[in-house]
Order: structure tokens, then sequence, then C-alpha cells
């Protein structure tokens, strides 16, 4: 009966010019979007690959150069995208590109795109994930919005009900002949789309992907064909359905973004920055300050090795000092780091309380970690370059401080090529689908929550559906 | 076209007050407006809070460089070190001038480096901001800014209230009678019914917005005055287009179907497409390639820097040279050598960017919500032209900085405490030019 009745729905829906012809305007629009994007993205990997090579390349020829200057003139680690980004950029925008690496000092990444963009409403840019996840509901909603409507307009529902057709078998069959016409008009797309992404290691993220995307589909047809189930028009099963769209869509994400700024706020720049000078200088709680943990280092250090002065260490005196030092320092970055981080994770926890209202809330967070422009992606990468950034610099130091004796100025240049082109490369791999899908659980749990919210109250209204 | 009479006015006026869909639409539209001009308002609010308390802030930390100063007086190698970190601290850190409908375009600030600081160190790898820290992913997420809130919503309202007006009476049967039964005919009748949807189209934006503007301490009558008339054109020319679709010779639905197709149209399709031409006719160029020629510059004048600092002195026969130049004169020179080899390329990203502002102000006028959102940031002083007037006040303002201190750290003397009175400090220009 179901079936049958799916069956009728996509039937009505091809034969209705709404569905070509809306549905070829969308699946053309997402085919021009996203194979811009991959092209753009293909391009911006070219020119990392480039550019760190150069910079590589920079930093292995500098010639003979004062170590601890030549490891302020630092490395550069640059962020690779995945292949989904091209999908959905996610966070990529608003946050840097370049992250410069050198001693004692642990830096943001700079030159956000965000900062460089051309002036525009700033309602998110037009991207696959926005023709996939706020377009293609819309066209759900325009096509789906009259399914019970119309039957109760022209008259068919009273006969349907007269004929004893109960009302769950039958919305529920409009639902599957909603989705399933849908996924007909996208499925061009879809092997478009699993081509230019799949094949370039992207396969088992972009199957992720899929299987979301059904979910998220099959929630917004349930929404519709329920909502249509309830309204006595048309016109007003629409109204409604745009309200919902513009609501879930645009409203909730961003007044509950403000909100969630509002009540877990960061700190400014200049007292993070300043919080950390302060510790590094006045030491952590118990700790002494900077100069009394240098002063006491000194004097083990001088006991230790028997000598008076630290001009007669038979080892660099400087290198050793500045090992001690960034220890300190690098210990109280990441512990202001850390609560940096932590701070922006219990902002996405609220986040996503406050989004829980809509099935467009988690389906971004989804998109966004499989395309690995989420924070936690964003986390992982700057981790990882602080900690390749402590181990060159811990390796220069090393060096300095056995290739010389006592102190040395800062003015000599004592080390070379060889020296350079010893300190390992920066690589980077992302993480996995596993770290994808574990720090989206929770999103993809509200997702899951939604679709059976969603066919639960259909089947429900449909009990008492109203011919 | 013959007007509106009284009777007309009357019976729109009864109709739309009888239409419970109207009110609920108008409803939720002054909420959730109303909601972001609240947030709107009270950012702006911050901002001049902050701005407010910036002298206090300057003085706090006067005090502590005059105690550094006092603990290695000059004239001594000790205290030019100690300049030296006087010239690299907050001290030179500055903040982006604004108008008075900052509540209008205050989200810009949010991307835009607003809070640049004047140093002896290069700008170009400092990445320690002293603005406000944000989440990327509420930045991403977060409200657009309370024009684009309105360009988002308002036409929405605009057409479910207007498109479909003529249509609607044709399905019901009753366009015949009303032609039968008006003397002049339809016209006034849809005119005067537009009119109603106007007034409290316009009235329900206004009362919603004002708070933003109420609540900003530096809004003025002025600048609310524009804001209203811009939101007056604003609904003119939704309102219109609904009436447009309302006379085609259309179905109903298919009017409000033609109506949302508009919407999506001219607030996001038209946008993205002039962002594109935009970027396409004014390519910005690449950071990532900007940092290969940065470090270039950076070990040029490494290499070179003691024939910088030779230079330097001789450039400033005044000042005793102190040769070979150790740190931290040898890093000044480097610095200014450096600066000025990537000043042409500063230059090429700030054109670029003033190009593609100009780009899309030209034709903005084919997205009416472009258009207002543009008009929200001129109001508020955070369009590009203003950015970039800042930057430049920011360039002269280091330019002085440099031209204070540097020869206090060249001559190995440094500064005295007394000095910090002439301290230059940025001065934040209003108003826009012209």
């Amino acid at each position: 009966m179901i079936a049958s009745i799916a069956a009728k729905e996509m039937r009505a829906l091809l034969r209705d010019g709404r569905l070509s012809g809306l549905g070829l305007v969308l699946v053309l629009l997402l085919a021009a979007v996203l194979v811009s994007a991959v092209h753009q993205r293909q391009v911006a990997e070219q020119e990392r690959h480039q550019v760190e090579a150069a910079a590589r390349a920079q930093w292995d020829h500098q010639g003979d150069r004062n170590p601890h200057r030549a490891a302020h003139f630092g490395l550069y680690a640059f962020k690779p995208q995945l292949p989904l980004s091209s999908v959905d950029p996610g966070i990529h925008a608003r946050t840097g590109q370049a992250l410069w690496l050198e001693p004692h000092k642990r830096n943001m990444a700079l030159h956000a795109p965000a900062a460089d963009a051309a002036p525009s409403m700033g309602l998110g840019d037009f991207t696959p994930a926005f023709v996939l996840l706020a377009l293609v509901p819309l066209l759900l909603a325009v096509l789906g919005h009259g399914s019970v409507t119309q039957e109760r307009e022209q008259g068919t529902l009273r006969m349907l009900h007269a004929c004893g057709m109960r009302g769950v078998p039958l919305v529920l069959g409009k639902w599957l002949g909603l989705c399933a016409s849908v996924a007909l008009v996208l499925a061009p797309a879809a092997l478009v789309a699993g081509w230019l992404l799949a094949a370039r290691q992207g396969a088992a993220e972009a199957a992720m992907l899929l299987a979301a995307l059904g979910a998220y589909y099959a929630t917004w047809a349930a929404v519709t064909v329920g909502v249509s189930s309830r309204c006595r028009t048309s016109r007003g099963a629409l109204l409604v359905l745009l309200a919902l769209w513009v609501g879930w869509v645009f409203i909730v994400p961003r007044l509950a973004a403000s909100t969630v700024e509002a009540l877990a706020p960061l700190p400014t720049g200049e007292a993070f920055w300043a919080g950390i000078q302060r510790d590094i200088d006045q030491g952590l709680p118990g700790e002494g300050s900077a100069a009394q943990r240098m002063k006491a280092f000194d004097a083990q250090l001088l006991a230790d090795n028997g000598v008076a002065r630290l001009e007669d260490l038979p080892f660099g005196a400087n290198a050793k000092r500045r090992l001690f030092r960034d220890a300190y320092a690098t210990k109280v970055y990441a512990l202001h780091f850390g609560q940096l981080w932590d701070t922006q994770a219990q902002q996405q926890y609220l986040l996503r309380w406050l989004t829980a209202v809509s099935p467009y809330a988690p389906m971004r967070a989804v998109t966004s970690a499989l395309a690995g422009t989420d924070l936690a992606h964003q986390q992982h990468f700057e981790e990882a370059a602080e900690q390749y950034r402590e181990r060159f610099t811990t390796l220069v130091d090393e060096w300095d401080l056995q290739a010389t004796q006592g102190v040395t100025s800062f003015e000599s240049r004592y080390a070379g090529n060889a020296l350079w082109q010893a300190i390992p490369e920066w690589t980077y791999t992302p993480p996995g689908i596993g770290f994808a899908l574990r720090h989206s659980a929770a999103d993809w749990a509200a997702l899951a929550a939604w679709l059976l919210a969603a066919l639960t109250a259909l089947c429900l209204g449909a009990r008492r559906l109203n011919p | 076209m013959p007007y509106p009479r009284l009777i007309h006015w009357q019976a729109e006026g009864l109709r739309l007050y009888r239409q419970p869909v109207a009110w609920w639409a108008l409803a939720a539209l002054l909420l959730v407006l109303l909601a972001s001009a609240t947030v709107a308002g009270l950012d702006a609010r911050a901002w001049r809070q902050a701005a407010a308390q910036d002298e206090t802030a300057f003085a706090d930390k006067l005090h502590a460089q005059q105690l550094r100063l006092q603990a290695s007086p000059a004239p001594s190698a000790a205290s030019a070190t100690a300049t030296y970190q006087l010239g690299r601290s907050d001290l030179g850190v500055t903040r982006m001038p604004v108008e008075a409908g900052l509540a209008l375009g205050v989200q810009r600030l949010q991307v835009l480096p607003s809070r640049t600081k004047a140093s002896l160190d290069t700008r170009h790898v400092d990445s320690r901001d002293p603005g406000p820290l944000r989440n990327p992913l509420l930045t991403d997420t977060g409200l657009p800014g309370l024009p684009a809130m309105v360009a988002l919503l308002l036409p929405l309202v605009a057409l479910v209230l207007c498109a479909g007006l003529l249509q609607e009476e044709r399905e019901q049967g009753r366009l015949g009678l009303l032609r039968v039964q008006s003397h002049y005919g339809i016209g006034p009748i849809l005119l005067a019914a537009l009119g109603w949807r106007l007034l409290a189209l316009w009235m329900v934006a206004v009362a919603a917005t004002m708070p933003a503007l109420l609540l900003d301490p530096g809004a003025t009558a002025a600048v609310a005055l524009q804001w209203a008339a811009a939101l007056g054109a604003f609904c003119a020319l939704w309102v219109a287009l609904g009436g447009i679709l309302s006379c085609l010779p259309i179905s109903g639905a298919t009017s409000i179907l033609a109506a949302l197709g508009l919407w999506l149209a001219l607030t996001f399709a038209v946008p993205a497409g002039l962002v594109l031409l935009a970027q396409k006719a004014a390519p910005l160029p690449s950071r990532l390639s900007a940092v290969v020629a940065l470090r270039d510059a950076q070990h040029q004048a490494e290499d070179n820097e003691q024939a910088l600092a030779e230079a330097w002195y001789d450039e400033h026969p005044h000042i005793p040279a102190q040769q070979p130049a150790a740190w931290p004169a040898s890093f000044v020179v480097r610095v200014l050598d450096q600066d000025e080899t990537l000043q042409p390329l500063v230059e090429q990203f700030r054109q670029s960017r003033v190009r593609q502002a100009q780009q899309v102000s030209a034709w903005s006028w084919l997205s009416p919500g472009l258009a207002l959102a543009l008009y929200g940031e001129w109001l508020a002083g955070t369009d590009v032209d203003s950015h970039t007037r800042y930057q430049q006040q920011v360039d002269a303002f280091e330019q002085r900085w440099r031209a204070f201190l540097v020869p206090r750290v060249m001559s190995k003397q440094g500064m005295r405490v007394e000095e910090l009175r002439q301290l230059p400090r940025f001065e934040e220009p209003h108003g826009h030019p012209g």
C-alpha cells in the first residue's frame, strides 16, 4: 500500500513541471558551484605545496647565521585542505592559513581569508554546502507542501478516507514518494560529486556524507509532509514551511551563536597575551618569577659543572639557558592555549544545545567534521604544529649546546646549511575519518533524533488526519 | 493612474487588519529583528566602552614603561634596550575610528584588523592581535549584521504580504466584482493595499532596528534618520516588486514561488556573482606567496644589517654612529628595510581590496539587500574605504612612532623618563572625508 502511494507520488511529481524544472536548476547550480569549489581547492593546494617547498628552501639555504637568530627566522606550517573541504569550507575562511613557528613564542595563525574578502552581505558564501543543506530542503518544501493539502482542497482526501485509507500509510507513502523523487533528481549530481571528490582520497568521508544527507533530507521530507497534513490550505502549508526553513537555516544558528558569545565569552587578545607574559615573567602560582628561576638554574648549572662563571662552562651556556626558559614558556603557552581551546569547546557544546531545535545545525556540524573544516581539526593541526615547533627549536638549541662553549655573541654566525638541512621537514597527516566521527558523534545523534522525531510526529499527526 | 481615495484606504486597511497571517508575519519579523538589533547595539556599546577605557589603559601601560626606564636611566645601553622594548610594546596599539552608525556595521570588526599596533617590529608577522579573540565557529555561524538581517527577512515578509494579492482575488472569484464596483478601476485599490503594507513593514522595520542605535551611546539623530530613510526605500522596492508579481497573469501559488525565486536570486545569487566578478576584476595577491616574499626581505635585511646601519647613521649625522651595530640597533634597521621592501606588496593588497569594493559597490544596485548592507557599513565607518584610511593612518602614525624612537635606540642612549610625554599618539580623525 505504502509503496503504491509512494509510486503514485513519484509519478505525480515527475509529471509536475516543478520537479524537473526546479530540480534541473538546482542540479546545474550544484554542479557549477562544486566544480568551481573543487578547482579552487586544487589551485590552493598546489600553491600551498609550492609555498611550502619555497619556504623550506629558504630555511635550508639561509647560509651562515647565528643558530638562534635563524631559529627566529623560523619555519611555517600551512594547513592542508581535505577533498571534502570543497563541499563545506567550514571555518576555513575565519582561521589563518599560515602558522609561524619560532622559539620562545607560540603564535596564532595569520591571514584569515575573511579579512581579505570582498564586501558582501555576510550571510555566508555560496558553497556546495549551502546548496545541499539550505536549498535542497527548500526544494523539498516547494515540491511537498501540497502533498496532503491538495488532496484536501480537491476533495480526494475525503474519498480516500471513505475508502478506508488510513492516515499513517498515506503520509508515509507520500513521504517516501517525495524522498525518492528528490533522490532521483539529485542522483546525477551525487555521481558527479562522487567522481570529483571520492577519487581524491575521500571515499569514506563522501560515503558518510551521503548517508548523513539521506537522513537530513528524509527529516525535511517528513516535516514537509507533516506540515502539509496539519494545514488546511496549500498556501498556508507553504508559508509555514518557509517560516520553518528561514528559522532553522538562518535565524536559530545565528541567534544561538550570539547568545553563546554572551554566555561564554573569550578573553580579549590583549588580556590573553598579557596573561601569558605575566605567567612567564612572574611564574605560575608557587613557581617563582622568571628571574628567580633563572638565578636558581644558573647556580645549579655552575655547581653541577664546577665552574664559577657561565663563560667557563664546557658547552653553550646561552643554549642551555634557552632550553630551560623555553621549556617553561612552552608549559605556560600550553596552559593558556589549552584554556582557550577548552572555552571554545564549551562554546561549541552550548551552541549544540541551543541549536538542537534546528536540524540544519547538526547537519552542518557533520559536514564540517567530515570535510576536516571544524574546530576539532583546526585544533589537531595547531597542536601538531606546536609539537613540531618544540622539536625543531630544541634540535637547534641542542646543536648550539654541543657546538659552542661558554657565552657566545648573537652576532656571530657559526651555523650553516648543514644544520638547517638536518632539521626534519614539517609533515602533517590529517586525522582519519574515525577522528571526524568521534568529534561529531553528538551531532550524528542529534541528526538521528531529528529523523526519529520527525517520523514519529508525522505518524502521530497522520492518525488524526482530518479530510 | 487615479490615486487611492479615502474609502480605498479604509477598505484595504480593514482588510489587512483582518488578516492574521499578515500580523503573524510582521510579529515574527519584529521579534527577530529586535533580537538582532539588541545584539548589534550591545556590541557597539561594548566597543565604545572599551574605546573610552583606552586612555586609562594607556596611562597604566605608560606608568609601567616609566618604571622600566627609571630602572635603566638614560643615557645608557640598558636604556636603549628598554626604549626598544617600549617601541614594541602595547603603547603603540591603535583603535580603528568608527562613525555614529557603528551598530549598523559592528559585525565587520569581528574580521577586520581593528587594533593594529605601531611597533619597532614588523607588523607583517605579528599574529598577536590585541583586538577581541573570536571562536571561528561562532564568527562563521553568528549574526551577519543588522542590515543583512533586514535584507534577509524583510523581503520575504514583503513578498508574502504583497505577492498574490490580485491572484487571490481572482481565485476566490472577487476580482470581477472589484472591477465592476470600483469607479476608478483596480489601480487605486492595489495602491492602497500596497501602501498599507509598505507602512506596516516600514514601521515594524524602524521599530525593530532603532534599539540598535538607541543602545549605542555614539549614535546620532542624523544617522537614525538616514537609516530610517534607507529602510523606507528598501521596503518600497520590495513592496513594489510584490505588487508587480501580484499583477502577473499567474496563479497565487506560482506568484509565491516566483517571489521566493526572486528573493533567492537578489539576496544570494546576485551578491555572490558580484563578489566573484570583483575578485576576477581585481584579484588579491596570494597571502601564502607573500610569506615567501617576506622571508626573502628578512634574509636580505639580515645579510645587509651592517650596511643598513651604516646607511642609517649617514642619513642621521647628528647621531653618533655605534658600529658595528648590535641588537637592538641592528634589528631596528633590518625592520625598516624589510618594511620598505614589502610596502609595494602591502599596497597591492590594499589597492586590490579597494578596487574589489568599488566594483561591488558600483553594481550593488542589482541587489537591494547588498546595497543596504553596504550603506549600513558606510554609516558605521566599517566599510572597506574606512578601513583602508585607518590602515593609512596607522602607517603614518608608525612613521612618527619610529621617527621618535629609532634615533634613541640607534644612539644607544635610550630615552629619558620625561620624554615619555612627547611619545607620539594615534589621532583618530572622524567623519567621512569629503
